[in-house]
C-alpha cells in the first residue's frame, strides 16, 4: 500500500536525482534481466543513476506500482517524470530521445 | 489468461485499437504485444505505453513480463514488416 510517507519519499527521490530506477537488485548487482539492461543503457550516458531495490522492501515494490499506475518493474524516472519500463528505455535509446532528455 | 483475452482487454480500453498479443516463448508468462491506435496520434511513445499498461495492470498477477510496442496507424504501416507482420 502506498502510504503518505512512502509517497513523500518517492517524490523526494525523483526530485533530487536526474535518473531514478526502481529495480530488482542494485545497479551493481541486478537481479532481473530487464532491470539490468535498463541500468546498462542509462549508465552509458555518463549520468548518475540512482537505483532503488524493490526486492529489499515489499512496501516499496507495491507502492511504486500504485504511484505510477504501472504494473511491472523496472520503472524509470528522468528529470522528475515517470518514463516507463525496460522497453521504452531501449526504444528511446535507439531513437535518440534519451540523448535529448539527458542533455 | 490467454493472449486472446489480453488482446480483447487492450482493444476495449484503447479507442479503435488493434492489438496483437504473442506468446513467443510459449510459457504464458513472457508476452509481447503490438498495439495500433489512432488515439496515440500526437502523444509521446512513453505516454502511449502508460495508457496501455494502466488498462491491463491486473494481468501482471499472472503474466511476468509484457514486451510492449505502440504505434499510430501511419507508423505501423511503415514498420510492421520489421516485426514479421
Amino acid at each position: 500500500m502506498l502510504t503518505d510517507q512512502l509517497r513523500q519519499e518517492i517524490e523526494n527521490d525523483i526530485k533530487n536525482n536526474k535518473i531514478v530506477i526502481f529495480m530488482k537488485g542494485t545497479p551493481e548487482a541486478p537481479m532481473c534481466g530487464f532491470s539490468g539492461r535498463s541500468v546498462q543503457i542509462l549508465q552509458s550516458y555518463g549520468v548518475g543513476v540512482k537505483g532503488l531495490d524493490v526486492l529489499s522492501s515489499e512496501e516499496l515494490r507495491q507502492g511504486i506500482k500504485e504511484f505510477t499506475n504501472w504494473p511491472t518493474i523496472p520503472q524509470i524516472f528522468i528529470n522528475g517524470e515517470f518514463v516507463g519500463g525496460a522497453d521504452i528505455i531501449a526504444e528511446m535509446h535507439e531513437n535518440g530521445e534519451l540523448t535529448q532528455l539527458l542533455k | 489468461m490467454t493472449t486472446e483475452e489480453i488482446k480483447q482487454r487492450i482493444e476495449t480500453a484503447i479507442p479503435d485499437a488493434r492489438a496483437y498479443v504473442l506468446d513467443p516463448m510459449n510459457d504464458g508468462e513472457h508476452l509481447q504485444a503490438f498495439v495500433v491506435s489512432p488515439a496515440f496520434e500526437g502523444i509521446p511513445v512513453f505516454k502511449q505505453q502508460q495508457m496501455v499498461m494502466a488498462a491491463i495492470k491486473d494481468i501482471f498477477q499472472i503474466v511476468h513480463a509484457l514486451g510492449l510496442k505502440t504505434f499510430t496507424p501511419a507508423k505501423w504501416s511503415e514498420v510492421k514488416f520489421q516485426y514479421g507482420f
